[in-house]
């Protein structure tokens, strides 16, 4: 008698193609190509206002993507506007890492008092909105880029803190940083050359999640008037900008940037969760 | 094999069982003709190192088959046929005739419920009364030689050492009164002075009851010192049924002569273990014809050319065409 | 080599006394180990063993007690380099002791770059050298630990161990994670090693078979202490303690009766009342880890 139990499971045989994740790919390369070429493929200076051509539709000729109400050309402003949208958020992740990957290994490494301390405190941030705390340190130190990023960074640390803090601590118990002790190498060593690079694809995944939140926090401060000011502009000013626009039925002012910031934020996160699922993948393995 | 005739009193018999995984396109065969049989009352060991399909052989009695496997052959275990049986008949058939014992202990129960809800679950899912399933699990405690078994039925699994949960888990597999005990390496995570009590707790429970018990293995000295029958595994095949008695004393194919020699022993004199070239190989991994030819030192051509087919050895069965060739 | 005349200890333990909390996992353990000497600590779950080894290796500090390298304390702080030069340890799990990301050549070299700085084609010349000298080639080099089998691991761990020319190798069941057909390989590796290299080894295992055949010594520990400490040969033929007997009725032979420990056991524990050192069965209640 023979009994063919593959049906059950046949679909996990069949490779799935990941197209989903290279349009998400090939979007952010766009989206940091637009950035970084603005000068080079804008038809028009970000600021420069042609009023006989306010509100013009998209497709008016010189200005593909329409004019706001005061006449600037969207496409201009939208990859111009690139630039300040992905660095921002960037900066945010980068400086959230930072303390994160600080905070989350003194913890793991000292344990005890130490990891209760900075846990505890990663809790309490944690806990407190971060747009909220953002909005109040604007309100102390005035509107800017500045101002934003840190407090957005301080609100993110816990998110990387605490992962971190985690996988260092479970990453500690295996054996091999007891090996490296005892062929002499320092706790400090041990830790950044062996542990770090251990979870750093948790790192990555987390950070590039981090990324699209920090963008549509950023945009959300910018559109409330408390992020860039003019004549800077990001996605989530020139929203602000245009909102008025909307009414008057020229909605492609907002529209523009703010497909801008759903489409990143998308790719951002098909991106972070197929890096996310790889690790899963991989831990299974081994 | 020609040493396993069928018996009517036999609790498992494995017939050809055969088991290959992975897409129909390029399979992954696991157990290539695996013929065993146990007795009642019997204790037959199955003995082997990493990826003999030892553990997988057992676990095909109780229609335990890896997911995505394609399995052939015959396997009746208690007089059920496992292969091709349906869901209620399996569960039919392990919740009243065989109960298999792992080898973690921690693993076979759950962590968050107390001792006596795992002890009682399988009696009552047979409609057994509350009180009287109690009474039960308080018996059987007793018997696997729990002190204060009152006590015991309220703890959680973590209060137990790893030696006291295996003799839970025991009672456990007990408590339905089973024709036949699946242990799977069930004293390997133990202590020798711990394995020595467990495996004396088997053993009257077998003797009373005449429960048979297949008891899967990687130590050699345990496997001759208390099973009946011996089946030696070598990727996926059975490669020697012998006695325990004449597992050490006189081992005939040159696996288990291998294995014999590079067992370290604690009395005799103090011979060295001899090495065995390689490494324990998996049924895929392994060559044409005799899969442990590439490591024996009598191989020749003629070992490659087909699986040598089981002939008499004195009071062995031995699948290989110049058993006891090799020195030991 | 030490320069002295007389050959002195390569390492003492002295009264070596662990406490967690109120818990004692190792008490007044003491020994002395000759270069190129051979000692094995048995014992089962919990009765200090492994907490004595990792005492040795500096990953434990001992409540009190003293351990002597060489000549000289090896206390913490800036010792650990010496420390480290001069006693090595292998883990049980051999996959779990390296890094998942690294190389195993890139894992063997790791150490000789801290002790040894130099030119980096002197020091991939002693890595393929050193694993030559278990039997590695250099495909295994290049592979990841996960791609190896458990023998090739264990084998990885040995070279990268040897790496720093060690004078006591800590064996922390080393070979028990094994199959036989493997673990006798690694078995007669050991020994080779040893006689080539004069390495003495702290054989820790419970497997009494295996460690007959890889010691000449042999400390017995239980619940802590040493209840016996004397010539292997002699120690597994002729048992004075009743612990020590009971551990070698329990190790399955032909004729064998698993009911015999048992006894045994009850023997000891008429032994122990006079003296409740521990207040509850040891038995029900789960024991720490040693």
């Amino acid at each position: 008698m023979t009994v063919d139990l593959t049906a059950v499971r046949g679909r996990s045989f069949r490779a799935r193609r990941p197209w989903g994740l290279w349009a998400a790919v090939a979007f952010l390369a766009a989206a940091a190509l637009a950035g970084l070429c603005a000068p080079l493929v804008a038809p028009q200076a970000p600021g420069a206002t042609d009023l006989m051509n306010s509100l013009a539709p998209p497709g008016t000729p010189g200005h593909p993507l329409g004019t706001d109400s005061t006449g600037r050309d969207v496409l201009s402003r939208v990859l111009y506007g690139a630039r300040l949208s992905l660095l921002a958020p960037l900066g945010v992740v980068l400086l959230a890492s930072l303390l994160g990957i600080t905070l989350g290994l003194t913890a793991a490494r000292l344990g005890g008092w130490a990891d209760i301390v900075v846990s505890r405190g990663m809790d309490v941030v944690f806990a407190f909105p971060g747009l909220l705390l953002a909005m109040l340190v604007v309100a102390v130190f005035g509107p800017g880029v500045v101002a934003p990023v840190c407090a957005l960074a301080v609100s993110y640390t816990p998110f990387i803190g605490r992962l971190v803090r985690n996988a260092a601590v479970q990453e500690g118990a295996r054996p091999y940083p007891e090996a490296y002790r005892v062929m002499g190498f320092g706790g400090l060593w041990v830790t950044v050359r062996h542990l770090l690079p251990n979870i750093a694809p948790m790192l990555i995944a987390q950070g590039t999640l981090s990324f699209g939140y920090a963008l549509v926090d950023l945009a959300a401060l910018s559109y409330l008037g408390l992020g860039v000011r003019p004549p800077a502009a990001d996605w989530g000013s020139m929203i602000s900008q245009s909102q008025s626009a909307i009414l008057q039925g020229a909605p492609w002012g907002a529209l523009v940037p703010g497909l801008a910031v759903l489409g990143t934020v998308v790719s951002l996160i098909v991106v972070g969760g197929h890096i996310g699922g790889s690790i899963v993948k991989k831990g299974e393995r081994t | 094999m020609s040493a396993a005739e069928h018996g009517p009193d036999d609790v498992l018999t494995v017939r050809g069982l055969r088991m290959e995984a992975g897409p129909p396109g390029s399979p992954v065969p696991l157990l290539d003709g695996v013929d065993l049989r146990v007795g009642r009352g019997e204790t037959v060991g199955l003995v082997g190192e990493s990826g003999s399909g030892k553990s997988l052989t057992a676990r095909a009695a109780l229609g335990l088959f890896p997911a995505g496997a394609r399995v052939s052959g015959a396997v009746t275990a208690a007089g059920t046929e496992v292969i091709g049986a349906d869901r209620a008949a399996l569960r039919g058939l392990r919740r009243h005739r065989v109960s298999m014992v792992f080898q973690d202990p921690r693993a076979a129960v759950n962590p968050v419920r107390r001792v006596g809800d795992h002890l009682t679950e399988a009696l009552r899912a047979r409609g057994v009364p509350r009180r009287e399933a109690r009474d039960r699990a308080l018996d059987l405690l007793e018997r696997v030689g729990i002190r204060d078994p009152r006590t015991a039925v309220r703890r959680f699994p973590h209060e137990f050492s790893g030696g006291m949960l295996q003799r839970v888990v025991i009672a456990g597999a007990l408590s339905t009164g089973p024709d036949l005990i699946l242990a799977d390496e069930p004293t390997t995570a133990l202590d020798v002075t711990t394995q020595a009590e467990v495996i004396a707790l088997l053993d009257s429970l077998r003797r009373e009851r005449g429960t048979g018990m297949l008891f899967v293995t990687h130590d050699l000295d345990l496997a001759a010192a208390i099973c009946d029958r011996v089946h030696v595994m070598y990727a996926g095949r059975i490669v020697e049924e012998t006695t325990g008695a004449e597992l050490l004393s006189a081992p005939a194919h040159p696996y288990t002569r291998a294995l014999v020699a590079a067992s370290p022993s604690l009395h005799g004199d103090r011979g060295a273990p001899v090495p065995v070239a390689g490494r324990p190989r998996s049924l895929a991994e392994a060559p044409s014809g005799c899969s442990f030819r590439d490591r024996c030192p009598a191989a020749d051509d003629a070992c490659a050319a087909a699986v040598p087919a089981v002939r008499r050895h004195g009071g062995a069965a031995v699948a290989c065409l110049r058993p006891a060739a090799v020195a030991l | 080599m030490s320069g002295g005349d007389a050959i002195r200890p390569v390492l003492t333990a002295t009264a070596l006394t662990k406490r967690f909390g109120s818990f004692t996992a190792v008490e007044d353990v003491g020994f002395t180990l000759m270069p190129g000497a051979s000692l094995g600590i048995v014992g089962e779950s919990g009765s200090g063993k492994t907490t004595t080894a990792r005492i040795l290796v500096g990953l434990e500090r001992p409540t009190s007690g003293t351990v002597v390298l060489d000549g000289e304390p090896a206390a913490g702080g800036g010792a650990r380099r010496r420390r480290a030069r001069l006693i090595q340890m292998i883990f049980q799990d051999p996959y779990g002791s390296f890094d998942p990301r690294q190389s195993v050549a890139r894992s063997v070299e790791e150490p000789l770059r801290l002790h040894f700085p130099g030119p980096a084609a002197d020091r991939h010349r002693r890595v393929a050298e050193l694993l030559d000298r278990v039997g590695l080639g250099p495909r295994e080099g290049a592979a990841l630990p996960r791609d190896l089998s458990g023998g090739q691991r264990q084998r990885a761990a040995i070279a990268r161990a040897l790496a720093v020319e060690p004078r006591v190798l800590v064996l922390d069941e080393a070979v028990a994670a094994l199959d036989v057909s493997v673990q006798a390989q690694i078995l007669a590796l050991l020994e080779e090693l040893r006689r080539d290299t004069g390495t003495a080894y702290v054989f820790v295992g419970h497997d009494l078979a295996v460690v007959r055949h890889v010691t000449d010594e042999v400390l017995v520990m239980r619940r802590g202490r040493v209840v016996e400490h004397g010539d292997t040969e002699r120690v597994l033929r002729d048992p004075h303690h009743p612990y020590t007997r009971l551990l070698l009725d329990s190790v399955p032979s032909p004729g064998w009766d698993p009911g015999r420990p048992a006894r045994d056991r009850r023997a000891l524990d008429a032994l122990d009342t006079p003296t409740p050192t521990t207040g509850h069965g040891e038995d029900q209640c789960r024991s720490s880890n040693g």
